[in-house]
């Protein structure tokens, strides 16, 4: 018997001739196929509609197909998977075009290929759903990096709010008791001659505990929040800290800042003061500074800061944590977190020989 | 000429009609998108996710070659894409020649379009077991030679050759299509060429399409099967030719 079935049809599908293994296979007998079936029959419905679509078409086009794969509709409503080949030849004794078909059993190929596609889907299946874990971590990540920068914000502007309130707490009471406390010392220091030699002496010295204190307290709260920011600006505030800092000596402070630099909303102004005075104690405190510069200027679009000290610098495995955003102290993190907050940037640069901070401020982000 | 290809093949598949017409006609061929030797990176899921898309291309095609007078033959699927096109520039087209249209081939309530749901469902899991879907995209991984494409090449046919995504995906466009309600619209002259019998646009689809479809003629083809054009060219050719000249045969009018 032959290894593979055979068909021939006419242009119309119409059945001419099979052979055995086909009827065989089919479970048809000879009779009831030639001249009384047509080939579209043996097709399930997919099967007809890429046949006419795809399998004529390219038949009448090439004169023969390869190797295409249908479901053929056996007698008994089993379903053989087929692989076909097609030749499209004038018959003489036909007298018109007929198709001869070699049928190939395909049902183990069929099974590998089900195979290989299910397992293709369920790759592709895996490979989406561990993109779709890996785009929800980074989602997560970024949810809980905004959310960390949102309540340093929230902690740097509770910071400054409640320095903000102590110092003008220390002004307002403890100030007006200092005063009070002045002015009964001088009502007392008018009739000290009736007093103690011994009480005398520590009157005089309460006069000038009292003037201490008072000029603590004073730099205190200024320190705390300068009373000059808010009412004259950020330009008085800085020179007034800078020659504070200048006459305690240490450090020696060159500021360069326009005199027509202008005034900024209230909250810019704290935080460009802020970083001015972050960036200074570090010089001092950590990089061993005995001179440092600080550069204020501005264009229509940008505010430029730049703060240069002449100290040890900052190690370079420190600076890398630093740039990468981790591990930074929190004086560092603050002043990138109050940049970050205005859209500006900020870039360290440091050696042995000092550090270069830039800082630059888009004016656009300023509200107005 | 403008002519459309269907769904499952090229242009290549008029190559047996259009050295009729060439001498008196300016003839346009063109491959949908995904076909062909179309350029794969003008496929858009969105736009060609509607039969309209592919009406905007076709306006494109005549806008950019500036053809006026248009005769647009479509085959299958693409009768409706340029029903479509006439409709919605009625200015750029002079006639329709429609071969096997079908406005649905989803039958539904009192309609007769030939397929169920589940039967198209089918058919997309169907193309992605055969031969023309796995020859170009699996064939390489089968031959191990993924850097040798020309061996791929080779197993492929020279033509009809479709990008398998895209031609399910317009697969999936086509047959689940709806456009009766478009019939109407249509203002433009136009012949149905109807073979009999056709699995895929049956003759009552044909009649259908021919009682909707205003200022239209029915002519019944002596061929069967849904590609006239390729298994009977003679006659299709003939039929065009009464139709463009204005003389159609009283026989085959309806």
């Amino acid at each position: 018997m032959a290894p593979c079935g055979y068909m021939s049809f006419a242009l119309d599908g119409k059945i001419v001739s099979v052979n055995q293994t086909f009827l065989d296979w089919s479970g048809y007998l000879e009779d009831e196929v030639i001249s009384k079936l047509h080939f579209q029959e043996f097709l399930t419905v997919p099967g007809s509609i890429f046949c006419e679509t795809h399998f004529l078409p390219l038949l009448q086009l090439q004169g023969t197909v390869k190797a295409v794969a249908f479901e053929f509709l056996c007698k008994d409503g089993k379903i053989l998977p087929v692989l076909l080949n097609a030749t499209q030849r004038t018959s003489v004794t036909f007298g018109a075009p007929l198709i001869h078909t070699a049928i190939f059993d395909a049902t183990d190929r069929r099974t590998y290929e089900k195979e290989l596609l299910r397992a293709r889907k369920e790759l592709e299946e895996e490979a989406a759903h561990r993109n779709a874990d890996l785009v929800r971590e980074v989602a997560e990540r970024q949810r809980a990096e905004e959310s960390l920068r949102k309540l340093t914000a929230k902690l740097l502007q509770t910071r400054d709010d409640e320095q903000r309130r102590l110092a003008r707490a220390l002004h307002d009471s403890v100030g007006q008791l200092l005063a009070g406390l002045a002015m009964n010392q001088s009502v007392i220091e008018v009739e000290k001659a009736r007093l103690s030699e011994r009480a005398q002496a520590a009157l005089a010295e309460n006069i000038e505990i009292t003037q201490q204190i008072s000029t603590e307290i004073r730099t205190i709260s200024q320190l705390l929040h300068p009373p000059l920011l808010d009412e004259v600006g950020l330009n008085s505030a800085l020179r007034w800290y800078v020659e504070g800092i200048n006459r305690r000596g240490g450090i020696t402070i060159n500021l360069e800042m326009s005199e027509d630099f202008g005034r900024l909303p209230a909250e810019i102004e704290t935080t460009i003061f802020r970083i001015i005075q972050e960036s200074l104690t570090n010089s001092h405190r950590h990089g061993k500074s005995e001179n440092a510069k600080v550069n204020l200027s501005r264009t229509s679009d940008f505010i430029f800061i730049t703060m240069a000290d002449e100290g040890i610098g900052i190690p370079e495995s420190k600076l890398e944590q630093i740039k990468s955003g981790s591990g930074a102290g929190v004086g560092l993190r603050g002043m990138r977190e109050r940049v970050y907050q205005l859209n500006g940037t900020l870039d360290i640069a440091s050696r042995e020989k000092g550090t270069v901070i830039h800082i630059r401020l888009p004016v656009s982000a300023i509200p107005t | 000429m403008l002519f459309a290809h269907g769904y499952g093949c090229d242009q290549n598949m008029w190559r047996m009609v259009t050295p009729a017409f060439q001498e008196n006609y300016r003839i346009v061929l063109f491959d949908h998108v995904g076909f062909g030797n179309s350029d794969l990176s003008s496929f858009d899921l969105i736009k060609h996710g509607t039969l309209q898309g592919y009406a905007q291309d076709v306006l494109d095609i005549c806008r950019e070659l500036e053809l006026a007078k248009v005769i647009f033959v479509g085959h299958s699927v693409s009768s409706m894409i340029g029903v479509l096109a006439a409709i919605e520039a009625p200015d750029l087209f002079d006639k329709l020649i429609l071969i096997g249209p079908s406005p649905r081939y989803i039958n539904d309530e009192d309609y007769v379009g030939g397929f169920t749901k589940a039967d198209i469902d089918g058919l997309l899991d169907f193309l992605d077991s055969n031969y023309l879907g796995w020859s170009q995209t699996m064939a390489p991984v089968i031959m191990q030679n993924p850097d040798r494409p020309e061996l791929a090449e080779e197993l492929a046919n020279s033509f009809c050759r479709t990008d398998p995504e895209i031609a399910k995906h317009f697969a999936k466009v086509t047959f689940l299509s709806d456009n009766r309600d478009d019939l109407p619209k249509l203002k433009t002259p136009s012949i149905i060429l109807q073979c009999d019998p056709d699995s895929i646009a049956p003759v009552c689809v044909g009649e259908y399409t021919h009682k909707h479809l205003t200022n239209s003629l029915l002519v019944m083809l002596n061929a069967s099967g849904h590609c006239p054009h390729l298994s009977a060219p003679a006659e299709t050719i003939s039929a065009m030719r009464r139709f463009l000249e204005g003389s159609p045969s009283s026989r085959e009018e309806r």
